[in-house]
């Protein structure tokens, strides 16, 4: 299996690069001027030119490509031009909150997602189907910035059960080694922190989770269908197995492998494109600061982001792949 | 046969226990969120969390929570130029001067007076004398001096253009800075308001600008604790402060994008002021009984400038005319739900230059019509008009009903929505016949005025008048009372030129708790300085 990652990860290294050009052309392309919006209100052509000139950008756009390209390649993902920090440690900074969120999103959609999949599937056409299968169009359908508010207007708002913002309270300073919060409070045996780290990631979680729950439910139903209509799981039942066994051993594992390629997919987009859910929720994760990114044309930090996303997106895929051999031993990697 | 077996097996086993499963699951799962809910109280003190308020204070709370829209950006305090960012922090570091709203004059924070030669560019600042720094080293001319230099010359600053008329500085003795300006320039002092003073020693101590920006060192009543990026911005009040330290200890700014977010997290108690709440909101947050509204009008102009370099915007009638044919009371009224306060001329009313004698031209929009008539566009024409979208209150919204009451004198109005970042560069590139914009954080209306109006000075609104040059020329270069005047004749000047709409000021709203006395000031900065609470 070894040589196998080591060709996949090769291979994935042109890949990279070239998502990283596309970007890097596409907003140089696009129009908006990050000096504009760095200088605000008050600013004069002259002063204009002397913030362009000192960034570098008016250099031609391959000069500033090279640059970038050989800096990244000493570890050096520049300095943002928006936030005036080192882009590899903003990154950093915001990528713990966003593991967390997906983390617990991922568990949400599996949740809701595989029983939910495999009871529609089992019991095709029946009331619970139907009901099964509505809930998962709702949640394909609802946009998240409207589902969000709605959760914080009820559990925040009126309930007053949950926080509506933040990760945690102002109140609260925790002891920190690795900036993912549970882990932290989990090591420094803090477990009231957990508990407040967990009330704050709930009601983002679910949101972000909810969506990918209403995709993956309506994914398990169709290939467990599928799947339980081969000969052998037939041949399952008529070995004498009981039917919970035929079902869950020989019928959703088998019905696992597209399930778990969405997924993927779902994980690697999730990454950098809870923006909304973010943004509802003030949560600071890599999207928010992706998008305030974009928006100020801060071209070093997009930049750095996407090949850090992008990276991502490819090791997520691959460890997708690597997945397929346990879902199913007859799959070998050469 | 077969295929009953399998759906009897199906209805009578697996499917009912994945089903009870699943409900299950679920179930605990809000179950679990509400007991998390139940059994967590609001402030913790265990192990490895920071103390709440000691248990001998009064029952008056010592924190304040402030939740505003926009994260702080960067560690320098110069790497900005966001209104809501200055007033952050202002609260740790002060500047020469700053603007009483209450009298409509400057007064020294910093300075303790100043004085301008008869040359026209020298400036004296007296400095205030025993004033500290943080870190207890006394604060002197050369502080202010390096300071200006870190917003002139540091590659991230963004905020060298509000001081680039200044050629050189000097200090003469301890409390004493001389600066020159390039040209007359008796708007300086709005020109050094908000420039943030820091400790030059503090900045040695360290080295570089990095890492001393990473412990800011001010002279403010509050000093810096902690800075979460995207989650808080923490200060703690200055107990040793000249004036005496404020009443709250403890302060947290907390980014919350989002209008609504905010306004439930200050019902629920996370936050104790919030800002921007939309004017649809104002009555929920009054009805609630234990919150209250902040009003005040806001320095932010609403305009929408002529490009006369478009075609017919050359001519002035067409201009004239399209001003009259929009009803500005009436935008007010039906789309800010009347918060807002009407400009009159182009300068706001708290701004100094604006002309409490001046008069707006009515709306008439019989005359519109004729006035087009006689330029020769009976039939109208079309036009396009640019609108941010979501980054003042009701912009798109504002936009829209002016292009439908253009539309009612003939001019067909096609309505863009650029995002911010091409609508910010391609305005600036003047490639815009007209479009909505705001201009806040004006105390004075000089630079404001040339930004938009004089020669070449930007390619905003390429609008060009020797007359209008003329009278921004000497009003530069008058430093006396008589300062007024020449502003209020340049914009009116401005103003019979049709050279825009001048819509309103904004009424700025502030949610906060019903018990907190705090004061809103018209520049958006929320300071934490004079905020308390009353029992």
């Amino acid at each position: 299996m070894l040589p196998y990652i080591v060709k996949r990860v090769l291979s994935a290294i042109p890949i990279v690069l070239a998502i990283s050009l596309f970007v890097f052309m596409l907003m140089h392309l696009a129009p908006g001027d990050p000096v504009t919006m760095m200088l605000g209100e008050g600013a004069t052509q002259a002063d204009i030119a002397r913030t362009r000139a000192e960034w570098g950008l008016d250099q031609p756009v391959a000069v500033q490509y090279g640059r970038f390209l050989a800096n990244a390649a000493r570890g050096d993902l520049g300095t943002s031009m928006f936030f005036g920090d080192p882009v590899g440690q903003l990154i950093m900074d915001r990528l713990p909150a966003t593991v967390e969120l997906t983390a617990l999103a991922l568990v949400v959609a599996l949740v809701i997602a595989i029983p939910i999949g495999v009871v529609s599937a089992v019991r095709q056409n029946s009331l619970g189907d139907h009901l099964g299968m509505s809930a998962a169009l709702f949640g394909i359908s609802m946009p998240s910035f409207w589902f969000g508010t709605l959760l914080i207007f009820v559990f925040a708002g009126r309930l007053q059960w949950l926080p509506a913002s933040g990760r945690l309270p102002d109140s609260v300073a925790l002891r920190g080694y690795t900036g993912f919060l549970l882990i932290d409070t989990l090591l420094t045996g803090d477990f009231r922190g957990f508990l407040l780290v967990c009330q704050h990631l709930l009601l983002p979680g679910l949101t972000l989770g909810a969506s990918m729950a209403g995709i993956l439910t309506r994914l398990v139903r169709s290939s467990v269908l599928e799947v339980i209509r081969n000969d052998y799981v037939r041949t399952a039942r008529a070995k004498g197995l009981v039917e919970r066994k035929v079902i869950w051993k020989h019928g959703v594992r088998n019905a696992l492998i597209p399930v778990v390629t969405v997924l993927g997919l779902q994980l690697g987009f999730m990454m950098g494109g809870s923006i909304i859910v973010e943004t509802v929720f003030a949560w600071p994760g890599l999207g928010r600061l992706l998008m305030q990114a974009v928006s100020n044309r801060d071209y070093v930090l997009v930049q750095g982001s996407v090949l850090v996303l992008s990276t991502w997106f490819v090791l997520v895929n691959l460890i997708v792949d690597l997945s397929y051999g346990l879902i199913d031993p007859r799959i070998r990697y050469s | 046969m077969s295929k009953q077996h399998t759906e009897k097996t199906t209805k009578s086993g697996v499917s009912r226990r994945n089903f009870l499963t699943a409900v299950g699951v679920t179930g605990m799962a809000v179950a679990g969120g509400s007991l998390l809910a139940a059994c967590t109280p609001k402030t913790i003190t265990s192990n490895g969390t920071a103390p709440a308020a000691p248990t001998n204070t009064p029952q008056l709370p010592s924190t304040l929570t402030i939740a505003q829209g926009t994260d702080v950006e960067a560690w320098s305090p110069y790497a900005h130029s966001t209104t809501t960012t200055y007033g952050l922090w202002q609260n740790m570091l002060e500047p020469l001067v700053d603007y009483d709203f209450d009298k409509g004059q400057f007064r020294g924070i910093l300075a303790e007076s100043w004085s301008t030669a008869d040359d026209k560019l020298t400036w004296t600042f007296k400095l205030r004398q025993g004033v500290l720094f943080h870190d207890g080293t006394e604060f002197t001319a050369n502080d202010v001096i390096h300071s200006f230099n870190r917003i002139l010359h540091d590659k991230d600053s963004k905020q060298a253009p509000t001081i680039n008329t200044i050629a050189s500085m000097s200090a003469p003795d301890k409390y004493t800075v001389v600066i020159k300006t390039k040209g007359p320039d008796a708007a300086l002092l709005q020109r050094v308001m908000s420039r943030h003073i820091t400790s030059e020693a503090n900045f040695k101590k360290y080295g570089t600008a990095e890492e001393a920006d990473k412990h800011p060192t001010g002279t403010g009543p509050y000093v810096f604790m902690e800075w979460q990026r995207g989650n808080r911005f923490v200060i703690a009040r200055n107990t040793k402060y000249r004036d005496g330290a404020p009443a709250i200890e403890k302060v947290s700014y907390k980014p919350i994008p989002e209008a609504s977010t905010r306004i439930t997290a200050l019902e629920a108690g996370e936050a104790d002021l919030i800002n921007t709440v939309p004017p649809h909101e104002v009555d929920r947050i009054k009805s609630s009984g234990k919150l209250r509204i902040e009003s005040v009008e806001s320095l932010r102009m609403m305009f929408v400038p002529f490009n006369p370099s478009f075609k017919p915007l050359d001519n002035k009638n067409v201009r004239l005319a399209l001003i009259q044919a929009v009803d500005v009371d009436s935008l007010i009224k039906n789309v800010l739900d009347g918060q807002a306060y009407r400009m009159t001329t182009p300068v706001g009313r708290q701004i100094f230059g604006f002309d409490p004698k001046a008069t707006p031209l009515p709306y008439d929009p019989e005359k519109a019509k004729a006035m087009l008539k006689e330029a020769g566009f009976a039939n109208g024409f079309s036009i396009d008009f640019y609108s941010p979208n979501g980054r003042y209150t009701k912009d798109l919204e504002l936009s829209q009903a002016i292009a439908g009451m253009l539309g009612k004198v003939g001019v067909k109005v096609n309505v863009k929505t650029p995002e911010w970042g091409i609508f910010a560069s391609q305005l600036e590139e003047g490639k815009f016949p007209m479009y909505l914009i705001g201009r806040g954080g004006v105390v004075d209306a000089s630079e404001y005025l040339a930004q938009y109006w004089e020669t070449g000075v930007t390619k905003r609104t390429s609008f060009s008048n020797p007359d209008v040059d003329a009278l921004l020329r000497s009003e530069r270069q008058t430093f006396g009372p008589d300062r007024a005047q020449q502003l209020q004749k340049a914009a009116g000047k401005i103003y019979e030129e049709g050279a825009a709409l001048f819509l309103f000021t904004y009424q700025d709203n502030y949610g906060a708790k019903a018990n907190l006395e705090w004061k809103a000031r018209p520049d958006e900065y929320m300071l934490a300085g004079g905020a308390k609470y009353k029992a």
